[in-house]
């Protein structure tokens, strides 16, 4: 049988998240730093705290967010996003067999 | 109850030798001195101030005296001591009475965490508390002294108590801390009002304190709910600006502003999460204090 690997992204499950109109703050409880976010970013955090996700289901929520985006600036987005929460340690990536 | 006035000089000093208790809002303290301007200091400031009775439980032991008997003659020096242990270096024994309230300062700040402490003055009108969170320099404090010196009750001007239990603020009303310009602003503002001595070439500057209104201590006891989080700064011949700050940005400038948000954990952040989502945040620039006394007594109306 035919095993592909796709790697998946998961938030921090020790996360708290507080919001107000277009502004999310983030608590690690793992470093015990807090976060000033946008929706955007708030709301895709919040979803992968729940459950991991792949590159391509993140996609699926974006597009559903930004409906008008072309998928080449949605492509950038996730690519600064896993950067950028990666090296907060906010997001954890992890290898899955499907 | 007993309050510090009843005391005869001569009584506050004999008391004052062995330990003088009396209580600052949550706290009961013990002060032990035989330095003659910590006790006028505690006459003139403190004289309000309830006196614990002699088996209440004593939150914060404080000593103040000279580090050796040469010390006491030569470039003379006082310690303050918490529980046996002198946190800071010895400051010159001019600034003994600065050295008491900043001692006291610290004491609070570092030992009780069952308050969100946010470095900030807060002041109280018609049930609503508002809070102005700031940095040395920022003008909370002269802020805090005009208002409470125009019918605002004071909770304290430099340390906000958030009770992680109901979300109030519990006040621990002190003698306001003013520093260089703002003694002489203050002093013209309010004439009437009781100040201690004027101490220069502190690591703060000039430093003086104001006593607090006696309604404000009597009031003690009784909390406040959280009503505006304002980020006030002093601009000289600024207009006077009240500007809307959203939440988010405000729970960050608060945190940073608070001594134990870090040592809280999550706890810390649900309760200024909670404090953020009850108050109406804003930015408030001034130089006029007139203007900004009428602001906030309309706001608060």
């Amino acid at each position: 049988m035919f095993v592909e690997k796709t790697k998946t992204y998961l938030a921090q499950h020790k996360i708290r998240v507080l919001s107000w109109q277009d502004e999310f703050v983030i608590y690690d409880q793992l470093s015990g730093d807090t976060h000033l976010l946008d929706r955007t970013s708030g709301e895709l955090l919040s979803l992968l705290s729940d459950n991991a996700m792949t590159r391509g289901q993140i996609q699926e929520q974006l597009v559903t967010i930004f409906p008008d985006n072309e998928s080449q600036e949605i492509d950038s987005y996730i690519d600064s996003f896993i950067a950028r929460f990666n090296s907060l340690g906010l997001l954890s990536e992890a290898t899955q067999n499907q | 109850m007993n309050e510090i006035i009843s005391l005869s000089a001569k009584n506050l000093r004999r008391q004052a030798n062995s330990g003088l208790g009396f209580q600052l809002g949550p706290f009961n303290i013990l002060l032990k001195t035989s330095i003659e301007e910590v006790t006028q200091h505690v006459q003139r400031l403190y004289a309000a101030y309830p006196l614990t009775k002699d088996h209440d439980f004593i939150d914060f032991y404080v000593d103040l005296s000279t580090p050796s008997i040469i010390r006491r003659y030569i470039k003379p020096q006082v310690n303050f001591y918490f529980d046996g242990y002198a946190p800071f270096k010895p400051l010159p024994y001019i600034q003994a009475a600065a050295m008491f309230e900043w001692g006291l300062n610290w004491c609070i700040a570092n030992h009780s965490n069952q308050y969100l402490i946010i470095h900030a003055a807060v002041v109280e009108r018609n049930g609503q508390a508002f809070i102005f969170p700031g940095t040395p320099g920022s003008g909370k404090s002269t802020l805090c002294a005009a208002l409470i010196n125009s019918g605002w009750r004071l909770l304290s001007d430099e340390m906000t108590l958030l009770s992680m239990a109901d979300g109030q603020i519990y006040p621990v009303p002190r003698p306001v801390s003013l520093k260089n310009q703002s003694i002489d602003i203050i002093r013209n503002f309010a004439p009437n009002a009781l100040y201690g001595q004027t101490v220069k070439d502190t690591a703060k500057g000039t430093v003086g304190h104001m006593a607090a209104p006696e309604r404000s201590v009597h009031l003690s006891n009784t909390p406040a709910l959280p009503s505006k989080l304002i980020f006030p700064k002093y601009i000289a011949n600024a207009e006077t600006q009240l500007i809307a700050f959203s939440k988010g940005r405000a729970m960050l400038s608060a945190a940073e502003n608070s001594f134990n948000y870090n040592v809280l954990g999550a706890k810390g952040f649900e309760s200024m999460g909670e404090l953020i989502g009850r108050c109406d945040c804003y930015e408030f620039k001034y130089s006029q204090l007139e203007e900004a006394i009428s602001l906030f007594t309309q706001m608060s109306s």
